[in-house]
Order: structure tokens, then C-alpha cells, then sequence
């Protein structure tokens, strides 16, 4: 796995699963992963695993991407948000290669 | 995000869902419905639906898969991918823990083979052994599933449904019979219903 710039919001989300784990799926997230064949173990995988690749923080929360393998080798880049009030990750968007 | 309203939907707010039907989503090949547990997010301007909110997801893939894993309705291929996703493992290292052969995997996965039933009972075995505390939440016994009788797709018309009532207590996820208009809940049960936390 490539080493990340964004060592604080990568432990962060490779924990938050384990704490609190409440997941919000944009619906337009839930459509991509509906025609991309992508499931939620897949995208919880990424979420859990994977290289954050860029992050911007906010008075909001942080903005993330994420990106990861599947268990058949498919990258995934999963877009999201965290919320800094709600304790609550938000997943925007999904991009899996075919 | 726009609109036929022309407005930007912002004002979020958040609703019980009840009936999700969440099998895209858990990319489950049978239907599961969420009977509470989920919120609903939508527009306070305009009412329009705009995402989910799914309070222990990694709780809700280990009850779905091991609920499967524990009925007697023989799995075809794309629900022994399903349950080889549901554990995140890599075809070829289900394969390795089921002495299978990678190939013979994938021809089952792609139901151009059977999966026989030796190897059937020891992926149920996996799955509950990979949610083990779901598994004895749930209440299974892991050994049932190895002498069970699977029942051949043949026989039986009907397909697999999942009725599951969510609940939450000390912030953890439950599970819930719930009263399903068939009265056929978790119809794997043979015992009746699983163990209740509530
Ligand atoms: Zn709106
Ligand atoms: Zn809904």
C-alpha cells in the first residue's frame, strides 16, 4: 500500500469502523455502487484499509478520497466526508475500474 | 443537486426508514428489508430522498452473511460470492481454506459447476467461524451447520428473504423478528427465532 500524506484522517478512518461506525451513503453514491457492482463489505474495505490520497479539513469536517482494492482486484476510490459534529462518515461518491 | 424546484437541496433531515430494501447496497443476490435501523435522509424543502444512514454496517454484513449461511436452501454461485465478499476474501484464498481448487472456485461462483455439499457445509463453517460473535449473538450453533440437510434450489420455489427488524441498544446493533406480513421472519430458523437481545 503507498504511504500516506495524510496520516491523521487515515487513522482516524481506519478506527472510526471499530468506535462508532455509522455509515451515510449519499443516494447517489448508493446508484454508482449499484451499477458499478460495488457492496458495501467493498466499500467498508476501502474505508477501513485503504491510502487516503487527499483530505481537506474544514470548520465543516473533512473532505476525503480513498482509495483501495477489492478482494478482486478492482481499484475503488471512495469520496466522503466527515462529519466534525455528527461524528459520522458520509460517502458522497464511488468510482470502481473495471 | 439540483432540482425541478430549482432549488439546491440543503436542508437535510433525517427520518426513520422503514422497509429498505438494502440488497443492492450489501450486494446480497436475495432480498433483504431493513425494518428500522436505517434513516432516511431527505430534503426539508422539497422531500426528496438523498441517502441513507446505516447505523453498524460492518454488524449488518455479518448478520445478513451468517444468516444465510445458517439457512438450509442450497447456495448457488452468486451467493457463494456473496458470502466470499461478505468475509473480504480474495477468490483464491477462499479457495486455499476450503481445499478447493482457485478454478473450481471460480466455476462455482460463475454456477458452472454445483458446489457439493461437503465443501457447502465447510463455507457455512467459514462464515460463521469469520462472525463468530454475530454468529453467538445470533444464537447459531456452529455444528448444525455442518450436519444440516441442505435443501436441493430444486424443491423449493421460493426464494430467500430477509426480514430483519434493527434495533438499537447500547448503541450496538440488534436484531429483531420482525412481523413480517407472512409471519415468515428469518424463515431459516428451526428452532423458531433467533435469540432476542431486547
Ligand atoms: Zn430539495
Ligand atoms: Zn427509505
Amino acid at each position: 500500500m503507498e504511504r500516506t500524506k495524510y496520516k491523521d484522517e487515515q487513522l482516524w478512518l481506519h478506527e472510526y469502523f471499530d468506535y462508532i461506525g455509522i455509515l451515510d451513503v449519499d443516494l447517489d453514491a448508493q446508484i454508482q455502487m449499484t451499477h458499478s457492482g460495488t457492496s458495501l463489505p467493498e466499500v467498508l474495505d476501502v474505508l477501513r484499509n485503504g491510502t487516503v490520497v487527499c483530505a481537506e479539513r474544514d470548520y465543516n469536517g473533512c473532505e476525503f478520497t480513498v482509495k483501495g482494492r477489492n478482494c478482486d482486484g478492482k481499484d475503488i476510490i471512495v469520496r466522503g466526508v466527515f462529519h466534525a459534529d455528527m461524528s459520522m462518515v458520509r460517502v458522497v461518491a464511488i468510482e470502481k475500474t473495471r | 443537486m439540483g432540482n425541478q424546484s430549482g432549488h439546491k437541496c440543503s436542508e437535510m433531515h433525517v427520518r426513520e426508514c422503514v422497509g429498505f430494501d438494502a440488497s443492492h447496497l450489501l450486494g446480497a443476490p436475495f432480498p433483504v428489508t431493513l425494518y428500522g435501523g436505517v434513516g432516511e435522509k431527505y430534503c426539508g424543502k422539497c422531500g426528496a430522498v438523498k441517502g441513507h444512514i446505516i447505523k453498524d454496517p460492518m454488524e449488518l454484513i455479518a448478520m445478513v452473511a451468517v444468516l444465510r449461511a445458517c439457512d438450509d436452501m442450497k447456495l448457488n454461485g452468486s451467493e457463494v460470492k456473496f458470502l466470499r465478499k461478505s468475509m473480504s476474501y480474495k477468490a483464491k484464498d477462499l479457495a486455499h481454506k476450503l481445499d478447493l481448487d482457485p478454478a473450481h472456485l471460480s466455476r462455482i461462483e460463475n454456477d458452472k459447476k454445483p458446489m457439493s455439499l461437503v465443501y457447502e457445509k465447510l463455507l457455512r463453517a467459514a462464515v460463521c467461524l469469520k462472525f463468530i460473535e454475530t454468529a453467538k449473538f445470533i444464537g447459531v450453533d456452529v455444528s448444525h451447520v455442518l450436519s444440516m440437510n441442505i435443501t436441493s434450489a430444486k424443491c423449493v420455489s421460493k426464494i430467500f428473504d430477509l426480514h430483519l427488524c434493527l434495533v438499537e441498544k447500547d448503541n450496538v446493533l440488534r436484531l429483531k423478528s420482525h412481523g413480517a406480513a407472512d409471519g415468515d421472519l428469518v424463515r431459516s430458523w428451526e428452532g423458531g427465532d433467533p435469540k432476542l437481545a431486547i
